[in-house]
């Protein structure tokens, strides 16, 4: 085979090029979809002023002036290279609402947040998950079975900022344990970043409550597709010969049962670590937390093009090597799989 | 018992690392939305700026505050003012022994710098003055082009907030120039400093006010406000600390059911309303001069026909559509005149006012004025016009707005008794603007009034903001030369541009006479009720002194001129003394 | 066959695998029983549109069961009656996105290369679209009246992510030796993936369906708030939405107002999932004989 038809017929390569191609289109789907959308920054602007603080026109015009020197007209294709151009060069613009605001410092001052936040939930959820899970199914029909499943099933079906702003008012306001103000943001007032002690311990007892949103909201989902997924492989006949070859208990579990189970779980695990970069817009607004979520549902309803698209990007990015990294994981979990094989 | 181990584990969690906040003598907890750094910034002439709303007169003072009750205005950094008729001018004298917050003085300067800033970003104000000058280092003298009415080009010029020359200075002088050199604001080198401008970034907030901003001391979750000591009226304020917490409606009520805010301006809910009642807060409600009102296509048959408005506002009991809005924080309009019911006395006359017709609740009128167009009720009870077409319509509200979206719920209901039958169409907040500017809707939930002293900025909301060709597009549509029976041929717009021009009041008000009867009559819009905020109050954990109900200070337009300033300004809220 | 015959297949034998597991039994009473409430329930159950000023935000009485509302309207008419289109359109979007899926995940991964490579494409591009911009963009070219179209909307913009999951699993089970043997015997590609391969997965996919289903509940709420189709406060979704913006979590008067539909939501969930305790053991065949 020549050369060129050996890279070309190599898996990664195609990966790769398909990855760079789809990141490509998205990126420019996504510009023209979110400029597509009905209303433009200024009217938002000046109609929420008008709607919710009963301003007159005049004085909302006034508050709204300096979005009165964008340029919103010029022809929707020249902006797109413009944009295109920018951003290979790893400029993504300036905010639109905030002008002197560049997009890329807002993403570096709400994104480790976000990732800190969703990114810890995300563990301790799915590690819980899947346990429980697993026994569930191990034990299924029994008592464990039913209260486990029956949990996760209503959990699953509460929204999320439901769950976070009971928490917030059982513990601060039915129980009053702790001061709701102490309960929100990522920092005390007056706690300087660093690696010091205060400081470490200070974000994670803000983090705490948003986290346990986050495990309670989600847990359900893992616990109840990882049941659901290991009933599948214990009826597989190589589990009943692990078994009847004499294998340990625990060995059948993770060895055989737990690895093949997991497979479709694993696949959604990488996909929502891709997505939490977007984080959740609802539980950080309930709890004041200044993750990429929050930043890109304000971007969402002020219409900030730059900020938008950025954050949008980002989070295609994240799914895209996500998904990358869990093909090619498949077959460190069960060697069978050949990916890329034709068959 | 598992409830107390899980407390007690959560507690040792969380009071164990937390840094406890130490009981500050006179602290007041308030609430604000804003945006935190690097989104939110201390320009405060642009977007996204931190300003904390009804505190803001606290760290960056205006000239003066208005007093909505008496209708009089209260001197701050200005101490009088006069408007001379026959040079138009208006002059303001400044208060001297002023300091800002990093110790400089307070002059005609800041005032001189203030305003051309205001130059550059095309503030409404300079539609009628053209020069600003500092007579003396205490005097500031504007002049006129256009003459304004004084309560007019007293609101644009008093009550805003004066910026520091040392921060601000730099850009002002550079517009001043530039206007001496004859450029104006569509000149390349005005448009080019106006850019740069927009992406200024100062880096406090520095004002002449009784409290500091310290940037250091803002999270996304709260600001917090020391007293500065060298304030001029420093004996007068009676706390120390300021903590404004931020968060829109549903994150900050939390704060208020545990008692951890004093007060709050947000637009809560009449359930939450009744929680914070069960808990002994009381909840003050001054108007807001502002309310929904039902926008018509004009571009849709029948509903460009004055009767046809006229059966509407008379079919729908706006009585129950008010209370199960917002509870009693909502007051359906007896005049009907599209101006606040507050203000209809300081601008209608008692003759004009019996003229009014109030279109209180009245099915059996509204039936009549549709048959007496030749419309008839069909056999499923809803109406057809005489052109043979049903009526049948959506009605557009923002979806998020609690209170108006129960509004519109409540009218279609009522409507679709009456034989018009109505469905609700809601729409995510941040397009419902657009909608109505671009005329996509049949009907839909818009506001009225504006929450200004002069009857001028009320018509403007109601005829011209959603209409062809003064809003942002077309709008409803609605043509504004118009021939009625109460007043004869009118144009409209006319009217209200003349309505705020001049010096003679009683011209104006003859002006805003007509208007009244005009709308009356007309019906452009049909107004529901007026908003009044339902702001809680706590007495008695960290602040006591609140003016008892029915004081003239709860007149004031909360998001207008904001009574929590004054009360803090002026000595009336104090720390409850242990 | 005789008739007693027909009857007993159709009724009396499922019934009887169903209550093997009473739990299960239960779940699928409690499922019936929200199914019936939804579509026959209105016919019984009028809804309440009358306005009661003084009856606002009324806590659990034997008149109104679960309260009233913000007009002073009875909540459980609104539950009985909001159920219908809801349902209807989770139903239908979480069918659509889940048999794409199926179809197009479990053919990506057995046919593997060149069809692997474009399929996966296209699921990555519509996994990455934002969504929300999307269907803002939609909302301003169509104005339904039907909430059914609803469902398609959101079964075509669903089916992404459960389709790689589907993948995954294939791609372990195509190298199992029942199918190496299937495909000797040239039994072609349908027929393993369908016959052989896919009941292997039962169980995973009829969760995911499930899931599915309530994902569709609350996403047609933001179809709703972007104007695709008419405002009706009693579709359950909705009706949160609208008690939350009311406040209606933090009054104990109204705290029905919020609960109630979340609780229908719920329970709908809960006894679907709950159901398939009894399906199990016809998923899984060799579960039956104990372990």
């Amino acid at each position: 085979m020549s050369r060129f038809k050996r890279i070309a017929s190599n898996y990664i390569f195609i990966r790769v090029v398909r990855a760079l191609l789809t990141v490509f289109i998205v990126a420019t789907l996504t510009f023209f979809i979110v400029r597509l959308m009905p209303g433009n920054p200024v009217e938002i602007y000046i109609g929420q002023l008008i709607s919710q603080y009963g301003m007159s026109f005049q004085d909302a015009k006034n508050a709204a002036a300096a979005l009165f020197s964008l340029d919103l007209d010029a022809p929707l294709f020249e902006q797109y290279l413009h944009y295109m151009r920018n951003l290979s060069r790893g400029d993504f613009g300036v905010s639109f609402l905030s002008q002197g605001t560049p997009v890329s410092t807002m993403i570096v001052a709400y994104l480790p947040w976000t990732i800190f936040s969703v990114g810890i939930s995300i563990l301790i959820s799915f590690s819980l998950g899947i346990i429980l899970g697993m026994i569930a199914a191990y034990r299924r029909g029994g008592f464990f079975d039913l209260i486990t499943s029956t949990i996760a099933a209503i959990l699953s079906a509460i929204p999320n900022y439901l769950i976070g702003i009971l928490l917030l008012i059982i513990i601060g306001v039915q129980l009053g344990l702790i001061p709701v103000s102490a309960m929100r943001g990522t920092v005390s007032p007056g706690i300087t970043p660093g690696f010091t002690w205060t400081f470490i311990k200070d974000i994670f007892s803000h983090a705490l409550l948003p986290i346990l949103t986050y495990v309670i909201s989600t847990i359900g989902g893992w616990i109840l597709s990882m049941k659901s997924s290991t009933l599948n492989t214990l009826g597989e006949d190589y589990v009943t010969v692990a078994k009847a070859r004499g294998l340990s208990e625990m060995r059948i579990i993770f060895s055989y049962v737990g690895r093949n189970a997991i497979l479709p779980l694993f696949t959604s695990l990488t996909m929502q670590m891709g997505f939490l970069m977007g984080g959740s817009a609802l539980i950080e607004s309930i709890f004041v937390y200044k993750g990429i979520g929050w930043a890109l549902g304000a971007s969402i309803s002020q219409r900030d093009y730059p900020v938008m698209q950025a954050v949008f990007l980002i989070i295609t990015v994240a799914v895209i090597v996500a998904n990358f990294i869990a093909d090619s994981f498949y077959s460190k979990l069960d060697p069978r799989i050949k990916v890329g094989g034709e068959q | 018992m598992g409830k107390k181990f899980l407390a007690s584990l959560i507690s040792i969690l969380l009071i164990v690392t937390l840094t406890p906040f130490a009981f500050a003598a006179g602290q007041f907890n308030g609430a604000w939305p804003y945006s935190p750094p690097p989104v939110g910034h201390y320009n405060t002439y642009v977007t996204n700026n931190i300003n904390l709303g009804a505190y803001w007169d606290l760290i960056q003072q205006p000239l003066a505050i208005y007093l909505w009750a008496d209708a009089k205005w209260m001197p701050l950094l200005a101490t009088r003012w006069q408007l001379n008729k026959n040079t138009n001018d208006f002059r303001v004298y400044l208060r001297k022994g002023v300091k800002w917050q990093d110790g400089k003085t307070f002059a005609a300067k800041d005032v001189v710098t203030t305003f051309y800033l205001g130059y550059l970003m095309n503030w409404a104000v300079w539609r009628y003055i053209d020069e600003v000058k500092a007579i003396d280092d205490y005097t500031v003298n504007l002049h006129m082009a256009v003459p304004a009415a004084p309560m007019v080009i007293e609101r644009y010029v008093l009550r805003e907030r004066i910026r520091p020359a040392v921060d601000y200075g730099e850009y002002a002088s550079q517009v001043i120039n530039l206007l001496k050199q004859g450029k104006t604001r569509d000149s390349d080198e005005m448009k080019k400093l106006r850019v740069e401008f927009d992406q200024f970034r100062p880096e406090r907030l520095l004002g002449t006010g009784p409290f500091i901003l310290d940037p250091k001391n803002l999270t996304e979750s709260e600001a917090t406000l020391v007293k500065f000591d060298s304030y001029w009226d420093a004996e007068k304020i009676k706390f120390d600390k300021l903590r404004i917490f931020n968060g829109e409606t549903p994150v900050v009520t939390p704060l208020v059911l545990a008692k951890e805010v004093d007060f709050a301006t947000h637009g809560f809910p009449p359930a939450t309303e009744k929680q914070f009642k069960e808990l002994g807060i009381r909840i003050i409600r001054p108007p807001i001069y502002t309310g929904p009102a039902i926008y018509f296509n004009y571009n849709i048959y029948p509903l460009d026909v004055k009767e046809v408005r006229q059966a509407i506002a008379y079919a729908i009991k706006k009585e129950e559509n008010a209370f199960v809005s917002l509870g009693e924080s909502a007051k359906r309009q007896i005049y009907m005149a599209g101006l606040s019911d507050n203000l209809v006395p300081q601008w209608i006359s008692a003759p004009t006012l019996k003229k009014l017709n109030q279109y209180n609740y009245n099915v059996e009128q509204a039936a009549k004025l549709l048959t007496g167009l030749g419309f008839k009720k069909g056999p499923d009870g809803i109406w057809v016009t005489d052109k043979g077409t049903k009526m049948e319509y959506e009605l557009l509200v923002p979806a998020e707005y609690a209170d108006w979206s129960a509004a519109a719920e409540n009218a279609a209901e009522q409507l679709t008794k009456f034989g018009i039958k109505t469905t609700v169409r809601g729409i995510t907040y941040s397009q419902h603007p657009t909608e109505v500017w671009q005329g996509r809707f049949q009907m839909a939930i818009a506001g009225w009034g504006a929450a200004h002293p002069h009857a001028h900025f009320s018509y403007y909301a109601d005829l011209v903001t959603y209409n062809y060709p003064g809003g942002m597009g077309p709008g409803m549509n609605f043509p504004l030369t118009q021939t009625t029976k109460s007043v004869g041929k009118v144009d409209l717009d006319k009217l209200v541009t003349q309505s705020a021009e001049g010096y003679d009041i009683r011209a104006q008000r003859q002006i805003v006479e007509k208007l009244a009867l005009a709308f009356n009559e007309l019906l452009p819009i049909v107004p529901l009720w007026e908003r009044y905020g339902n702001n809680p109050a706590v007495d008695g954990v960290r602040v006591t002194g609140w003016p008892k109900e029915g004081d003239p200070i709860y007149k004031q337009a909360p998001y207008a001129d904001n009574f929590i300033a004054i009360l803090i300004l002026n000595g009336t809220l104090k720390p409850v003394t242990k | 066959m005789s008739l007693k015959h027909i009857l007993k297949s159709i009724f009396i034998e499922p019934l009887a695998l169903i209550s093997r597991d009473k739990a299960g039994l239960i779940g699928f009473i409690i499922l019936v029983g929200i199914l019936f409430m939804s579509f026959i329930g209105p016919y019984f159950v009028k809804l309440d549109t009358e306005v009661k000023l003084d009856k606002i935000y009324q806590f659990p009485s034997r008149e109104h069961i679960l309260g009233t509302d913000n007009q002073g309207r009875d909540i459980f008419s609104q539950i009985v009656n909001g159920g219908k289109d809801v349902i209807i359109v989770a139903f239908l979007a979480g069918l659509i996105s889940t048999l794409i899926a199926v179809t197009l995940g479990s053919l990506s991964a057995y046919a593997g290369g060149i069809t692997d490579t474009i399929i996966m494409f296209i699921t990555e591009i519509i996994l990455t679209i934002p969504q929300f911009p999307l269907l803002a963009v939609l909302a301003a070219f169509i104005r339904l009246t039907n909430p059914t179209m609803l469902a398609l909307i959101i079964g075509f913009l669903g089916w992404p992510a459960l389709a790689r999951a589907i993948r995954a699993q294939v791609l372990s089970i195509r190298e199992r030796d029942y199918i190496e043997a299937a495909r000797v015997l040239d039994l072609g590609r349908a027929h393993i993936i369908f016959s052989e391969i896919l009941p292997n997965m039962l169980s995973y996919i009829v969760i995911s369906f499930i899931m599915a289903m309530t994902g569709a509940v609350y996403s047609q709420v933001g179809l709703i708030i972007l104007g695709l189709v008419p405002f009706y406060g009693h579709n359950w979704g909705l009706m949160i939405q609208l008690a939350w913006t009311r406040g209606a979590i933090f009054y104990k008067g109204s705290i029905f107002y919020i609960l109630s539909p979340i609780i229908a939501i719920a329970l709908f969930q809960w006894s679907a999932i709950t159901f398939t305790r009894s399906l199990e053991g016809i998923f899984n065949p060799r579960l039956r004989t104990g372990e």
